[in-house]
């Protein structure tokens, strides 16, 4: 891999939301407003006031690293790397008037080692190649005057271009492992040279972390700007995969598991049900319940099944035996629902009546049968029947829209 | 700060969804940026009730209000609002829990309206029955005050 082909694997959502915002009249007038105000011009010369500038004189192995860096990564404005003091393990980047300013704490400099600190220095780059610094996502974040969708969709890109800047970081530095340090040093503040951080357990913690967030039912999340450390090393060793396999479908499948897991940290009706990690036990038992309806769960709703079953779920070990007792497909979802420490907002409740919509009509229809089912299900979540009929009217009525 | 148009259709969404799983009937007017839904009140009454965008609290959550009209006031300077009348609707309005009286602009002249606000994105659909039949039970309380079933 070369950072000159950047642009093949930066994650789609930072591409895409970045030209979402770039698009937005609101967005466009506050960039123009920053840039005509001091932010820029002020940046140099702050660093150059309180820090150091790294010089071959002053900071060889930093000078090379960086030189190394700016040779692959030719197109960003003249770069220039400080080193500022500063006890935490940090790093950031941010344009100058014609410079590219990159900042490390003096702790990052001392805490890690070359290849760590090519993860870093590779990640801080990457946030310019692709052109983040063009949008002032922290002025934006914190301007309580933008529009509630902009302000949304920020938050959104902010994690999104971790993700890519995490891959320049992880292919400048060549190493999961020497990435996985890195990023487990800043996550935990541990800085002992004995540390060994496998990226395969780092990245098994977000396991346990999703399954936290579905427990408390926590929505909480969307304000952050980066993406939960384990995540980050999930997201990592799953792009690392793909560019094993050297399989360009094997990437996509990669990148759309990341925008799910990304997906939990977004506000409770954010993007389409069925893909809500939250909420896949309700998808999967209640689908599987209303599938059985007709007695058999056709190939199509195999699949789907298949596609939405929560992680460690053995779908057929799970088919087969609803196929006997079908009630016990209702008691799964009724456990999950009360099994959730927060109540459900009816947004929620919405999504996942919705979204068993969605899974019902994969066989292209959705009977009588089905949808007294549903009722059933609905009915767990309090829902009464005439609501059940109308949620299913809008379902009717937006994709036959949408068709 | 007043949505712009795409996030005031995708409240406006937020605000039927929600409305259907608390199993209230209702429709979208686009033009007009609002949810409306019909009440039944006592004596076989009826009221309307308007659902619209308000905007984003202090600490940015998407805000909804809650309206139902209870008594226009056609001239520009609602002079049918006495002092006497005014005085009697802010101490209703100690009274009144999930509601309160309030004055809006209405073509030339104004209507008096009970309303509430809630935050969209974590309310539940009891929250919003509870709201909106507070809201229509206020309106209506006050319009028979006045008159008879007008709005």
């Amino acid at each position: 891999m070369r950072l000159a082909d950047r642009d093949a694997w930066r994650f789609p959502p930072d591409r895409d939301l970045a030209a979402r915002l770039r698009a937005s009249p609101a967005v466009q007038r506050r960039i123009a407003s920053t840039v005509a105000g001091s932010g820029p011009r002020t940046s140099r010369s702050a660093m150059l006031a309180s820090a150091v500038m790294v010089d071959p004189a002053v900071l060889p192995h930093l000078a090379r690293a960086i030189a190394g860096l700016r040779d692959q990564l030719p197109g960003i404005p003249d770069l220039e790397l400080f080193v500022y003091n500063d006890a935490d393990l940090n790093g950031f980047v941010t344009p100058g008037q014609s410079r590219t300013i990159v900042a490390l704490s003096s702790a990052t400099v001392n805490h890690l080692d070359a290849e760590e600190l090519a993860y870093v220095l590779g990640h801080e780059l990457g946030h310019a190649a692709y052109g983040h610094l063009d949008i002032p996502a922290g002025v934006l974040a914190a301007d309580r005057t933008l529009p509630i969708g902009d302000a949304a969709r920020v938050r959104s890109w902010q994690r999104a271009m971790e993700i890519s800047a995490d891959r320049t970081g992880l292919v400048a530095c060549g190493s999961l492992s020497a990435a996985a340090r890195a990023l487990f040093k800043v996550a935990s503040g541990i800085v002992a040279t004995s540390v060994v951080a496998s990226p395969q357990l780092f990245a098994g913690q977000w396991q346990r972390l999703a399954d936290e967030v579905i427990a408390a039912g926590d929505r909480d999340f969307h304000h952050i700007s980066h993406p939960f450390p384990p995540l980050r090393m999930r997201a990592m060793l799953l792009f690392q995969e793909a560019i094993d396999a050297g399989d360009p479908q094997r990437l996509s499948v990669a990148d759309k598991a990341i925008a799910a897991m990304l997906g939990m940290m977004e506000p409770s009706d954010s993007g389409e049900p069925i893909a809500d990690l939250r909420l896949r036990a309700f998808f999967f038992w209640g689908g599987l319940y209303l599938a059985l309806e007709d007695g058999a769960v056709a190939l199509c709703e195999n699949q789907r099944l298949a596609e939405i079953a929560p992680d460690g779920t053995d779908v057929a070990a799970a088919v087969a035996a609803a196929h006997a007792q079908p009630e016990t497909c209702l008691e799964r979802f009724a456990e999950a629902f009360r099994g959730r420490r927060r109540r459900f907002s009816a947004l929620e409740i919405h999504r996942i009546v919705y979204g068993l919509l969605d899974i019902a009509r994969t066989d292209g229809r959705v009977s009588a049968g089905e949808i007294a089912r549903l009722e059933r299900l609905a009915e767990v979540m309090g829902v009464p029947p005439q609501g059940c009929a109308l949620v299913a009217a809008q379902f009717a009525k937006e994709r036959s829209d949408a068709a | 700060m007043l949505p712009d148009d795409e996030e005031l259709q995708s409240v406006l969404r937020q605000i039927e969804s929600i409305a259907a799983v608390a199993g209230l009937r209702g429709s979208i007017d686009r033009n007009g940026g609002v949810f409306v839904m019909g009440f039944a009140t006592d004596g076989g009454r009826s009221q309307q009730v308007i659902v619209r965008p308000a905007g984003a609290s202090l600490d940015g959550k998407r805000v909804i209000t809650i309206s139902s009209p209870a008594w226009p006031l056609p001239d520009a300077d609602a002079a049918a609002l006495t002092r006497e009348l005014a005085l009697d609707l802010l101490k209703r309005n100690e009274k009144l829990t999930f509601a309160r009286y309030g004055l809006i602009a209405h073509g030339p002249g104004w209507v008096v309206v009970a309303s509430s606000d809630l935050p969209v994105d974590t309310l539940d659909a009891e929250e919003f029955r509870l709201h909106a039949s507070s809201v229509a039970e206020a309106a209506d309380t006050l319009e028979r005050a006045i008159g008879p079933d007008m709005l």
